[in-house]
């Protein structure tokens, strides 16, 4: 345990039932990265999420949370903000009220930066919160959760039920209050275009299985799409690419794979383009649905 | 915590005591009026006159019209007085099943235990709270009902009897803590308001008619007493005991009438009471016939004294059940995942 | 002061698209040397993109020379991109304009033409990318 590890989860896993909903879970989130948690919907994410929050205990493994077991104590929740899917909030109380609570329920609690946040964003405190719009809602959630001025906050699909418009404020306000701070976030989205630009750190989950992790910009340079002619396919990996996902027609070959180190030399008719993250989280997760044998995508830590 | 069960709930106590203030505005005027018809029409001095003596001389006064008309006019409260029974429910079912389980039907849970207050903290905060309002709701409730249904339980088949003995005292106070109880245990276990509120009424009817059938009559064993059939005394019905059985026992311990009284005065029957007489013929003259030769009525009962320890054994095992249902909550609460 | 723009579907890195956007300023005369740039969290906030992303471009234009930190906070534009190469883009453009012309006349369409550009400059600065 290193200390520029925010969160920690080894062997994690978690079943209801016979099912497992994790498992194997193992990743390390450096402290001051934004994580983007991404995997269908019933892939785990919230399972995750409320492991590490304490919520759930864990039937195998362990999630720390800055080397302590979130569910050892208050010591170790201070340190955590989370938002639950869907912003489950007292729907009868005001934002002023909640606020209030708050500050009841917290050893640290800045009031007055939440009143501030809400103040520019023009919500209305006195308001019971259910009568508040979805976006301004869920605008709310994120105010309390800053306000106990986490080191790692936690936020469950936290934008899937806005609109556009919302999406967009709601990622403002996160990305203008992590800058000011040195929290590290980690955020699920079973739609990564929400996130792509706002995370630099990437964990994808699927049945139950982390496909991958790891550092953005590592993982872009790490991978390549491959194309070129099929018949010499064999010859031009030669046990040299790990391929992650393929599609051929009866010519081509179009290949997404990961490097073994710098990109080597192609060979004759073949040609390398960069991939984005959205084909990388296809590529894995379109390769974790056919198979579970695949090897994981997890990188070494720099 | 406090701040916040209170501030959760303050709707919730408010209609609750609109809806206390609507009953003591029925009860007071009709209570009173009780009363006073009580003392008026000679029947509280009648009851009085007769004593919580086990027998009483033949001349008593009559108080067994008196008795009649007061019940008759005041029947459709009776009524009333016996929906009392099921107040307890209502505060379980209002108060206690929707105390978690609403949490959990609108994920508030996730944002509450995620602060920095530990959930056994919660939990002890929340449930102390909702169970000292409560005690008072209880206590209110056992008050206020106790007096105005003392005079309908004075008379008629007194304190100790089954239903009657439900609303006086401090048994109400119990069963409306263990109904609250049950509904945040349910609560906790369903997970769901309306199937923790139904299971509540279901499981707090089945316990309560347990107790109240099966259990209460074995809290302690039964007093008796033994009235030669030849006394012109008579076994007093206005003492308020809880009278188990009568029956008529030959001089020589043999059962006569298994259900039953019987009075002889010079070898003629002056009251013979039977209700179904168990396969035993009682004959054309009980009196004249020989077996009755030194037979006496027994009859069995818990005396009215006793009142009070049967209320205290009763509120005992409600309230040992109500805290082992809490502590079961909490301890799921805790493990929940 | 400079007010950053994302294409969302450009494929070019977020943090790039911000290094070209202050040198394309600099180069039509938007902004000048001592002029400052907005604040890493503003622009984090107005974009909606990951203040590291901000930081990484502030460092990639400090590292060429364009800005520097000053004591008090801030990053201000220091360097000029005008000068030396607006001669010599007028003469490389005139060349090219002819090459253009040429390509042209020996039967290469407006995508062969671009298609060729693309690879050939692909494989010139394979090497350099990234850095």
């Amino acid at each position: 345990m290193t200390d520029d590890t925010a969160l920690q989860v080894a062997g994690l896993g978690k079943r209801y039932g016979r099912t497992w909903a994790l498992r194997d879970c193992s990743l390390r989130l450096p402290i001051g990265r934004i994580a983007a948690l991404v995997g269908p919907n019933g892939a785990g994410k919230t399972t995750l999420l409320h492991l590490a929050v304490g919520l759930l205990r864990p039937d195998e493994g362990e999630a720390r949370v800055f080397g302590r077991d979130p569910r050892a104590g208050r010591e170790a929740l201070a340190d955590i903000g989370f938002v639950a899917q869907d912003t489950p909030l007292y729907r009868d109380f005001s934002a002023a009220e909640l606020v209030k609570l708050g500050g009841k329920l917290n050893r640290t609690w800045d009031a007055a930066l939440a009143h501030e946040r809400l103040s520019r964003l023009d919500i209305p405190t006195g308001r019971a919160v259910g009568k508040l719009s979805g976006g301004q809602r869920a605008q709310v959630a994120l105010a309390l959760a800053l306000a106990k001025r986490p080191r790692l906050l936690l936020l469950d699909e936290p934008i899937a039920s806005l609109d556009p418009l919302a999406r967009h404020e709601f990622m403002q306000t996160l990305m203008g209050a992590v800058s000011e701070t040195d929290t590290t976030v980690l955020l699920s989205s079973h739609l990564l275009a929400d996130l792509e630009r706002a995370c630099d750190f990437l964990i994808v989950l699927q049945k139950a299985h982390v496909q991958l992790s790891g550092d953005v910009d590592d993982l872009l340079a790490r991978h390549r799409t491959l194309i070129g002619p099929r018949e010499s396919e064999a010859s031009a990996l030669a046990g040299t690419f790990a391929v992650i996902r393929a599609s051929r027609t009866d010519r081509q070959s179009t290949l997404l794979v990961r490097l073994p180190g710098a990109m080597p030399a192609l060979a004759e008719g073949w040609r390398a383009q960069d991939v984005n993250l959205e084909d990388l989280v296809l590529a894995y997760l379109t390769a974790g649905s056919e198979a579970r044998t695949q090897t994981q995508g997890e990188l070494a830590a720099k | 915590m406090i701040w916040l069960t209170w501030r959760q709930h303050r709707k919730q106590l408010l209609y609750t005591l609109v809806a206390l203030a609507v009953a003591a505005a029925v009860l007071v005027p009709t209570g009173l009026s009780m009363h006073h018809d009580y003392v008026d029409s000679g029947l509280a001095a009648c009851i009085a006159a007769a004593g919580t003596g086990q027998t009483i001389g033949q001349n008593v006064g009559d108080c067994g019209r008196l008795a009649n008309a007061f019940s008759q006019h005041y029947n459709g409260l009776a009524f009333v007085g016996i929906l009392f029974v099921l107040f307890p429910v209502f505060v379980g079912i209002f108060f206690g099943a929707p105390l978690v389980a609403q949490e959990f039907e609108r994920g508030t849970h996730r944002f509450v235990w995620t602060q920095g207050v530990s959930r056994l903290r919660w939990a002890v905060a929340k449930f102390g709270l909702i169970g000292l309002v409560a005690l008072a709701i209880g206590v209110l409730y056992a008050w206020g009902v106790g007096w105005w249904a003392a005079p309908l339980l004075s008379q008629g088949s007194g304190r100790m009897n089954y239903l009657s003995f439900d609303i006086q005292g401090v048994v109400p106070v119990a069963y409306t803590l263990f109904a609250v109880a049950l509904g945040v245990f349910l609560g906790v276990y369903t997970r769901k308001v309306l199937p923790a509120m139904g299971v509540t009424v279901a499981g707090f009817v089945a316990v309560r008619a347990v107790v109240e059938w099966v259990a209460r009559k074995h809290y302690l064993g039964p007093e008796s007493i033994k009235l030669p059939i030849a006394s012109t005394d008579q076994l007093n019905s206005y003492a308020g005991d809880w009278i188990y059985s009568n029956s008529v026992i030959s001089a020589t311990g043999k059962t006569l009438i298994a259900d039953g009284q019987l009075q002889c005065s010079g070898g003629n029957v002056t009251s013979l009471m039977t209700s179904g007489t168990g396969g035993m013929d009682v004959g054309a003259n009980p009196c004249a016939d020989a077996a009755y030769q030194g037979a006496y009525n027994l009859q069995l009962y818990q005396g009215p004294d006793r009142f009070w320890d049967f209320q205290w054994i009763e509120s005992g095992i409600f309230l040992a059940l109500a805290a082992l249902l809490i502590g079961f909550a909490i301890v799921r609460l805790r493990r929940i995942s | 002061m400079i007010e950053f723009v994302l294409d969302g579907r450009s494929q070019v890195a977020t943090y790039m698209q911000l290094v070209l956007q202050v040198k394309q300023a600099l180069r039509v005369g938007l902004v000048r040397p001592g002029d400052q740039l907005p604040r890493v969290r503003d622009v984090a906030q107005q974009l909606a993109i990951n203040p590291n992303t901000v930081l990484k471009a502030y460092r990639e234009l400090r590292l060429e020379g364009l800005t520097e930190g000053r004591p008090g906070g801030g990053t201000f534009l220091v360097g000029t991109l005008a000068g030396p190469s607006l001669g010599s883009q007028a003469e490389l453009r005139d060349e090219l304009v002819g090459w253009l012309g040429r390509a042209r006349s020996a039967g290469l369409t407006r995508e062969d033409i671009t298609a060729l550009i693309e690879t050939t400059v692909r494989s010139t600065f394979d090497g350099t990318e990234g850095n």
